[in-house]
């Protein structure tokens, strides 16, 4: 029985560490451009690295643009709809 | 339409005919997602789509109350440059805005054409397709939606250029 609690609590301990991805969505109406500059504000991208992650919700319709802590991750995805992207937190698997 | 930087800190948009006029003092009205529940929830999403109760709850009580101010005073900024900064009303308006202000412009622009796309179920699809040659509802929400994106446009090159340190540059849509 012992094992098995210890087994439980660290599987909940990994849980609790595992990080959170930031993804932004497609959606039919944002401009490329205004993308590209928005995830500049937010995380501090490079132009490229930017446009890059702006391409990829373009043409694969997601893309995960940050990977950490949740608190940080709720924060971010905030400011993304404060710019009104379409964008989710999910645990990373 | 064209925008130009009058000074260090005021971007000026002329060339506004009439009807792009009387559209623009449609933002604030095209913003407000009232009555539809597409619009709305587009608007105030959530941010884990019901996969995280406890998230998506906490979330509409702390966040979405903050962004609504937000938004609202977004709103509120393109309104006041509207009534105090227009010029020359008729066919050849200019507008001068504020550089402090052109973020509230472009998320103002941003409900507006947001708002609008959810009201009607804009897809990829019909962004795509050419407008029909009507005044339907979906055609008039089409042609305001293109519209705000122009400006939108228009205010990222233009804020783009001054980033790249040529003050007295120009751009037009």
């Amino acid at each position: 029985m012992a094992g098995t609690l210890l087994e439980q609590e660290t599987e909940t301990e990994e849980a609790l560490d595992l990080p959170w991805n930031v993804i932004v969505h497609n959606d039919p109406v944002n401009l490329m451009n205004y993308v590209t500059q928005v995830l500049q504000k937010v995380f501090g991208y490079s132009h490229d690295r930017a446009q890059k992650h702006m391409l990829e919700v373009h043409q694969l319709g997601r893309s995960l643009v940050w990977s950490g802590g949740r608190e940080r991750a709720e924060l971010y995805v905030q400011q993304l709809h404060g710019w009104l992207l379409l964008a989710t937190l999910e645990r990373s698997s | 339409m064209r925008a130009r930087y009058l000074d260090l800190q005021t971007l000026e948009i002329t060339g506004i005919g009439f009807l792009e006029g009387s559209i623009l003092w449609r933002i604030s009205a095209a913003a407000d997602p009232t009555g539809s529940r597409a619009a709305e929830e587009r608007i105030a999403s959530s941010p884990t789509r019901g996969g995280e109760l406890e998230i998506d709850e906490d979330w509409q009580e702390h966040v979405i109350p903050e962004l609504r101010t937000l938004f609202a005073s977004a709103v509120e900024i393109v309104r006041h440059d509207l009534v105090n900064s227009w010029l020359h009303p008729g066919t050849d308006a200019a507008l001068r805005i504020p550089l402090d202000h052109v973020e509230a412009w472009l998320l103002a622009l941003n409900q507006a054409r947001l708002a609008l796309a959810a009201r009607h179920s804009f897809t990829d699809e019909s962004m795509n397709d050419q407008p029909p040659l009507d005044l339907q509802p979906e055609t008039v929400a089409r042609i305001f939606v293109d519209f705000f994106g122009g400006l939108q446009h228009l205010l990222l090159e233009a804020t783009a250029q001054r980033g790249g340190g040529t003050l007295d540059s120009a751009a037009d849509v």
